[in-house]
C-alpha cells in the first residue's frame, strides 16, 4: 500500500503535558529555582524525543492489508495485516492499525456499512522485521464490503503526540474487498424433513449409478446453463444467424435434486430474510450433498442444480450480492424434472 | 512478563520513590514509611498473596488489578480534598499541602485500578508530586530519588502505551511483546532526554527576566512547613518561657569556608567559629527583639544609617575599621554559601565583620552599631565573601592601658530583682565587686567570665521544655526555680545579669560552625547549630578609638564587645559537634555529596553559567575565530597565511569530527560491553566466504524473480515464494545447508559451497534464457 498522508495529532494529554511544561518554566524563571530548570529541561527533552521517535518509527513502516476473500455475516471475520518495519535502527512499537473511513477523492468506503470499527494492534514489529496480525470483527449483512485506506497512528512512546500514517491501495480501481454472504436462517422442520427425504433418494441415486445422466436432446440455452453444456457444433449456424445457442438436455435427473426460487416480496427487509432462509436450505442441502439449483426470477438469475463445490459457492456469492427488484420475470424458468424439489421462497403466486 | 503486569510492577515502584522522596523531603518519615507499606500492601494484594476486606478482583481486564467499590474510593478522594482545602483556607497555599494532597490521592488511587488509564493516572500523579518535591526542598536525597525515578517514569510511561494497545485490543491474537523489546528505546530515551535536560539547564538565561513583584514566587509556597512544635534554627527574636519539644533539624544551611592568613581554605584556628546573625539589645518580660533606637543598654549613641545599599558585584563593601595596631587583630575571611534565603536574610559573619563582597548585585542594610547586615533580594541561594578583624583580648588589653576608659551607662529596667541579687551573689564569690561604681572596668572582663562559668556549672542544658508560670520573668524562673534550659535561657541569663551589674550586653543569635569536612574543605552549618550566646563589652576601650573617623571614609570604628558562651560546654559539643559513630560518618559522607550538589546544581547562577559558558567554550571558539579574521590595517590582507588559516579551520573541522565519531565510538563500545551489541552485528557475518558467496548468489537469484520477496526475510520463506517447483527444491536444500552453518555450527565444505553456486549461476541462465525465448516467441 502507498502512503496518502502523514500527519501529527496533539490530543489532551499531550495538552497537559504542555502547559504542566509551560507552567514549570514560568515557575524556574520566576523562582531561579535551578531543579525546576532541570525539570524544564526534561519536559522538553521529552518532546523532542516523542516527536522524533514516533516519526522515526511510521517513517519505515509498510502495510499490507490481507483481506478474506469470503466471510459470512454474524460470523467474525478476520481481516489480516502484514506490516513491515523497514528502519534498521528503532523497533516500530505499539502500532495501532485502523480501517479509515474516508479519503480524499476516494467513494464513501462500504466496509463501515457492515462493521462499526476495525482495527487491529501490534505491540512490536522488530528492526527490519514482520508481523503478521488479525483483526476479528462481524459483519451486519450481507454484501460487498469494500475497504478504502489504512490509517495506522502511534502515541508510543510518551503518549504526548499521535503520529498517524495514512495508506491506500496503490490502484486505486482495484481495492481490496471481501464477499459476505448471508448469515444462513435456520429451516422450518418440514422443509428438514423434505430435504432429508430428497438426500435420501439422492444418496440411492448415486449408489445405484444411475445418476450418469446421457445427453438425450438439445434445447435453446437460457440464462444460467453452464457454457459446458453447450453444443458448440449444433450451435455454431444459430450463433451466425444470432440465435442462442444450444445445450444438451441429458436424461439426468433420476436422483433427487433441489431447486431454490427466489422471489421478491417487494419489502427488502422481508427479501434479506428470503436470502438468509434461501442460505440456511443451502447450507442443509450441502450437508446432505443434495444437489442444489437457485433461481431468482426477478434478478435474472438461474444456475442448474449440482452439489459440486465451486457450483455451491458461486450460488452463495450470488446471494451475497443478489437484490431483489419488484419487477417480473425476465429468465426462462427451465421445467423441473419430475423427481426435482422445488422451493419457492417469497411471492408463490 | 507482559505489558500489563510490567506496568503495574512499575508503577509500584515509581510510587513508593515518590512518596519516599516527598516524606524525606518534608522531614516527615513517619509519613513516607506508612506511604511505602500501603504501596507494598497493594503490590501483594495484587498479586493475591494477601486478601483486604471490601477490595474486589476486576475481571474486566486481563490482568488481576484490585478496587474497592467505588463509593469508598469516592469518600477517601472527598476527605483528602477537604481536608487540602481546608488548610488552603486557614493559612497560606504550600507546596507542601498540595504534596501531602498529592500522596494521599496517590495512595488512594493504588487501591483503585480498574484499567490501564488507571495506571497512567498513578504514573501522572506521582509525576506531579516528584515535581512538588523538587519545590519543597532542594536536598539531595530527595534530588537524588528524584533523578532515580526518571528513567522509572519514562519505562514507565512507555510499557503503559503498550499495554494500553494490549488492553484495548485483547480479544485479538496478537504476537507477544518479546523480553527487552523496550529496553534500548528506554535507554535511548534516558540519554537523549538527559542530555537536553543538562543543555537546558547549562543554556537557559537565568536571573530576573520577568516582574517577580507581578508573580508570588513558588519558593515562598513552601516556606513554613514546619508542622506543630518547633524545630531548632536561627531567629532575630526570641521568647523564652513556651514549653515544648524542641526538634533538632540535621538541614544544612550553610556552607562555609575560611581562610586564614592566606594559607587557602582549612581549618580555623578557633575550634568553633560564631557566625552572628541578629544583636538582641532590647529585653522585656522574656522576648528579645533588635533595638528600634540605639539606647544606653546598646551602648553609646551611635549614628546609625539604615538606608539599603546597592553593592555591585566583586565590589568590596566595607563595614567596620580595624582594630588597632599591628597585633592586636587578625583577620578571617568567610566564604559562605546560604542554601536558602528569604527575602530579607542577616548575613552571618564572624565578630567583627570588616567588608562583604558580592558575586552578584545585591542591596543590603548594615546596623553600624551592632555591626550586623541584612540583605533583601530574591529567595535564592546567596553566596558572598565576608572578611572580619578578629580582635585579640590580650592585646586590646594592653593596648587600653594607661587609656581613659568609657563604660557608659547601662539600664536595669525590665530586669528582676532576683537575677541581680543572683550576679551580685556570683560575683561576691568571686571576689569582684559588684557595684560597677566601684568595680574597675579592667574587672567587667573577669565578673562576665565569674558568671559564665556559673551558669555553666550549676545549671543543666535540655529541649524539652515546660512552659514558664504566667506572671514569671521566664530568665527570672530558669535561674531561680527550672534551672534548666536551652542556649537562649543561658544567653539571656547571663546577658541581664551582666546588666544588672553595669556591664553592657546583648544577646546574639546565629550559628556555630564547628563541623569541619575535611573532604570539602569547608565548615558545614545544620539548622540545629543555631545557637545564643552573648557579647558583652569588657574590654576597655581606649578614648582615642571611640570615634575614629576619616580611616574608612565616614564609618567609625567599634570595638570592646567580646564573646561569651554561657551554654554548657560538654552539651553544646553534643549538640554541635558531628556524630562520631557509623551513623555519623555516613551522614558526614552524605552531607559532602550534598555540598557538591548544592555548590554545582542548586546554586548554579548566571554567573556560573557565564563563567562555565566563557570557560569552556567561547574563549576557545573566539581565539581562533579572530585569529582567522585579523586583518593586516595597512595592507588589507589577513595576518595569517592563506595555509594556516586553512589548518586552522580544517584542524577545527578534523577534531569536532573526531569528537563525534570517539563518542559514537565509545557508545559503541558501552553497548558491546553492557548489551553484546558485537555478537548481533557479527551474525550476519558469521558464515565462511563461500557460503557468504553462495548465500548472495541465492539472495540474487531470488531478487530477480518476478515476485520478488523482501531481502529482509528467512531465505527458506523467500524460496518458499519460487514459482518453479524444481528452483525450489535446489534452493531449499541451500537454504537449509546455509542455516545450518549459520545457526547450527555445521559448515558447508567450500567445494561443495562452490558447486552450489555454479548451480544457482546455472538456475539464474536458465530463467533468464526462459524469459528471452518467451520474449522472442512473443515477439515473433
Amino acid at each position: 500500500m502507498v502512503v496518502v498522508s502523514r500527519r501529527y495529532h496533539l490530543h489532551w494529554p499531550g495538552a497537559v503535558f504542555v502547559i504542566t511544561t509551560l507552567l514549570v518554566a514560568l515557575g524556574a524563571i520566576n523562582s531561579q529555582h535551578n531543579l525546576l530548570y532541570w525539570i524544564f529541561g526534561i519536559a522538553v527533552g521529552t518532546l523532542l524525543f516523542s516527536g522524533v521517535l514516533s516519526g522515526a518509527v511510521l517513517m519505515g513502516v509498510e502495510i499490507q492489508r490481507l483481506p478474506p476473500a469470503r466471510g459470512v455475516a454474524g460470523q467474525p471475520l478476520r481481516v489480516g495485516y502484514r506490516i513491515s518495519n523497514r528502519s534498521r535502527l528503532v523497533p516500530a512499537l505499539a502500532l495501532h492499525i485502523e480501517e479509515w473511513s474516508t479519503s480524499k477523492g476516494k467513494p464513501q468506503p462500504t466496509w463501515s456499512d457492515f462493521v462499526p470499527s476495525i482495527r487491529a494492534f501490534v505491540p512490536w514489529v522488530p528492526r527490519r522485521g514482520t508481523q503478521i496480525l488479525h483483526s476479528e470483527v462481524i459483519p451486519a449483512h450481507r454484501g460487498k464490503m469494500t475497504y478504502v485506506a489504512l490509517r495506522v497512528w502511534t502515541t508510543f512512546p510518551f503518549g504526548i503526540t499521535r503520529k498517524s500514517v495514512l495508506f491506500t491501495v496503490a490502484d486505486p480501481t482495484t481495492p481490496d474487498e471481501t464477499l459476505i454472504r448471508p448469515a444462513p436462517l435456520a429451516t422450518d422442520a418440514a422443509q428438514t424433513q423434505q430435504l432429508s427425504s430428497l438426500a435420501a433418494r439422492s444418496e440411492q441415486a448415486r449408489r445405484s449409478g444411475i445418476e450418469t445422466g446421457v445427453p438425450v436432446s438439445l434445447r435453446e440455452y437460457v440464462t444460467g446453463d453452464s457454457p459446458r453444456r453447450i453444443a458448440w457444433k449444433r450451435s455454431a449456424l444459430r450463433v451466425m444467424d444470432g440465435r442462442n445457442p444450444l445445450v444438451r438436455q441429458d436424461s439426468r435427473p433420476t436422483a433427487g435434486r433441489l431447486w431454490i426460487v427466489l422471489r421478491s416480496t417487494g419489502d427488502s427487509s422481508a427479501d434479506e430474510a428470503l436470502i438468509s432462509r434461501a442460505a440456511g436450505v443451502l447450507d442443509i442441502a450441502i450437508a446432505r450433498s443434495v444437489p442444489v439449483g437457485m433461481v431468482i426470477p426477478d434478478a435474472d438469475v438461474m444456475v442448474h442444480p449440482s452439489a459440486a463445490p465451486r457450483h455451491i459457492a458461486q450460488i452463495y456469492d450470488g446471494l451475497a450480492t443478489v437484490t431483489l427488484p419488484a419487477r417480473q420475470a425476465h429468465v426462462q424458468v427451465p421445467r423441473p424434472h419430475p423427481r426435482d424439489t422445488v422451493l419457492v421462497l417469497g411471492d408463490e403466486s | 512478563m507482559s505489558p500489563l503486569l510490567r506496568l503495574r510492577t512499575l508503577a509500584h515502584i515509581v510510587s513508593a520513590i515518590a512518596l519516599a522522596a516527598s516524606g524525606i523531603a518534608q522531614a516527615q518519615p513517619a509519613l513516607a514509611a506508612g506511604a511505602l507499606l500501603m504501596v507494598a500492601v497493594a503490590e501483594l494484594a495484587c498479586r493475591g498473596t494477601i486478601s483486604i476486606p471490601f477490595l474486589e478482583p476486576q475481571s474486566s481486564s486481563s490482568l488481576r488489578t484490585l478496587a474497592f467499590p467505588r463509593w469508598i474510593t469516592l469518600t477517601a478522594i472527598a476527605l483528602v480534598l477537604i481536608r487540602g482545602m481546608w488548610i488552603a483556607l486557614n493559612s497560606n497555599v504550600q507546596i507542601g499541602t498540595l504534596c501531602e494532597t498529592v500522596a494521599a490521592l496517590l495512595v488512594i488511587k493504588l487501591f483503585d485500578r480498574r484499567s490501564v488509564r488507571d495506571e497512567a493516572q498513578i504514573l501522572a500523579l506521582a509525576v506531579y508530586l516528584c515535581i512538588g518535591t523538587v519545590l519543597v526542598s532542594q536536598r539531595v536525597v530527595p534530588s537524588l530519588l528524584i533523578i532515580t525515578n526518571v528513567p522509572l517514569v519514562l519505562a514507565a510511561v512507555m510499557t503503559a502505551e503498550v499495554a494500553a494497545g494490549v488492553a484495548r485490543d485483547s480479544g485479538a491474537r496478537q504476537q507477544p511483546l518479546p523480553r527487552g523489546a523496550l529496553r534500548g528505546v528506554t535507554i535511548a530515551a534516558v540519554a537523549a532526554i538527559f542530555a537536553v535536560s543538562v543543555v537546558i539547564f547549562l543554556l537557559m538565561p537565568r536571573g530576573p527576566l520577568i516582574d517577580q513583584s507581578r508573580l508570588r514566587s513558588f519558593s515562598s509556597w513552601a516556606a513554613g512547613l514546619g508542622g506543630s512544635g518547633r524545630v531548632t534554627g536561627f531567629s532575630d527574636q526570641i521568647q523564652l518561657g513556651r514549653g515544648g519539644l524542641i526538634s533538632e533539624s540535621k538541614a544544612i544551611v550553610l556552607d562555609v569556608n575560611v581562610e586564614e592568613g592566606g594559607q587557602g581554605p582549612g581549618r580555623a584556628r578557633t575550634d568553633t567559629l560564631y557566625l552572628r546573625g541578629a544583636a538582641l539589645s532590647v529585653y522585656a518580660t522574656g522576648s528579645w527583639r533588635e533595638y528600634a533606637q540605639s539606647n544606653a543598654a546598646t551602648g553609646p549613641n551611635l549614628d546609625r544609617p539604615r538606608d539599603p545599599l546597592t553593592i555591585a558585584p566583586g565590589q568590596t563593601q566595607v563595614i567596620s575599621g580595624t582594630a588597632g595596631g599591628p597585633g592586636s587583630s587578625r583577620t578571617l575571611i568567610q566564604r559562605i554559601r546560604m542554601r536558602g534565603a528569604d527575602r530579607v536574610v542577616p548575613l552571618f559573619a564572624v565578630w567583627c565583620p570588616a567588608s562583604i563582597e558580592f558575586v552578584t548585585e545585591e542591596r543590603i542594610t548594615i546596623d553600624r552599631g551592632a555591626l550586623t547586615i541584612s540583605r533583601q533580594g530574591q529567595d535564592a541561594p546567596l553566596s558572598y565573601i565576608v572578611s572580619s578583624t578578629i580582635p585579640i583580648e590580650s592585646a586590646a588589653v594592653a593596648a587600653a592601658a594607661g587609656s581613659a576608659v568609657i563604660r557608659g551607662d547601662v539600664s536595669t529596667a525590665n530586669i528582676p530583682r532576683e537575677i541581680a541579687q543572683i550576679a551580685r551573689e556570683v560575683l561576691s564569690r568571686a571576689r569582684i565587686e559588684p557595684d560597677p561604681a566601684i568595680r574597675p572596668a579592667t574587672d567587667d572582663a573577669l565578673a562576665m567570665r565569674a558568671m559564665e562559668s556559673y551558669l555553666r556549672r550549676e545549671f543543666s542544658y535540655t529541649l524539652d521544655l515546660v512552659a514558664a508560670p504566667s506572671g514569671r520573668d521566664p530568665v527570672e524562673w530558669f535561674l531561680t526555680s527550672e534551672r534548666r534550659g536551652h542556649c537562649e535561657y543561658f544567653a539571656s541569663a547571663l546577658a541581664l545579669m551582666g546588666r544588672s551589674v553595669g556591664i553592657p550586653t546583648r544577646v546574639i543569635t546565629g550559628y556555630v560552625a564547628a563541623e569541619f569536612s575535611e573532604a570539602t574543605s569547608s565548615y558545614v552549618v545544620r539548622q540545629s547549630n543555631a545557637h545564643a550566646w552573648v557579647e558583652a563589652r569588657t574590654s576597655p576601650i581606649p578614648a582615642n578609638m571611640l570615634m575614629e573617623s576619616g580611616q574608612h571614609g565616614e564609618i567609625p570604628t567599634w570595638h570592646g564587645w567580646q564573646t561569651y558562651d554561657p551554654t554548657p560546654p560538654e552539651d553544646f559539643r553534643r549538640v554541635h559537634r558531628p556524630d562520631p559513630n557509623l551513623a555519623g560518618k555516613l551522614g558526614q559522607w552524605l552531607d559532602s555529596m550534598e555540598y557538591f550538589w548544592v555548590a554545582n546544581v542548586v546554586s548554579y547562577d548566571d554567573a556560573k553559567q557565564t563563567a562555565f559558558l566563557d570557560r569552556r567554550t567561547t574563549t576557545w571558539i573566539e581565539e581562533r575565530v579572530r585569529g582567522l579574521m585579523q586583518v593586516d590595517p595597512e595592507t588589507g590582507e589577513p595576518r595569517q597565511s592563506a595555509i594556516k588559516r586553512i589548518g586552522t579551520v580544517g584542524g577545527m573541522v578534523m577534531g569536532t569530527t573526531l569528537v563525534i565519531v570517539g563518542a559514537f565510538g565509545l557508545l559503541r563500545w558501552v553497548g558491546v560491553r553492557l548489551w553484546g551489541w558485537r555478537q548481533r552485528a557479527d551474525r550476519s557475518i558469521e558464515l565462511s566466504p563461500p557460503s557468504a558467496r553462495l548465500y548472495r548468489e541465492v539472495d540474487q537469484w531470488l531478487k530477480r524473480e518476478p515476485l520478488a520477496t523482501a531481502s529482509q526475510l528467512p531465505l527458506l520463506q523467500r524460496i518458499a515464494t519460487v514459482g518453479d517447483a524444481g528452483h525450489r527444491g535446489v534452493l531449499a536444500e541451500m537454504a537449509t545447508a546455509l542455516n545450518a552453518e549459520r545457526f547450527g555450527g555445521k559448515p558447508i565444505p567450500p567445494e561443495w559451497a562452490m558447486e552450489q553456486v555454479a548451480k544457482v549461476r546455472g538456475l539464474t541462465h536458465t530463467a533468464e534464457s526462459e524469459n528471452a525465448a518467451r520474449g522472442d516467441h512473443s515477439g515473433g
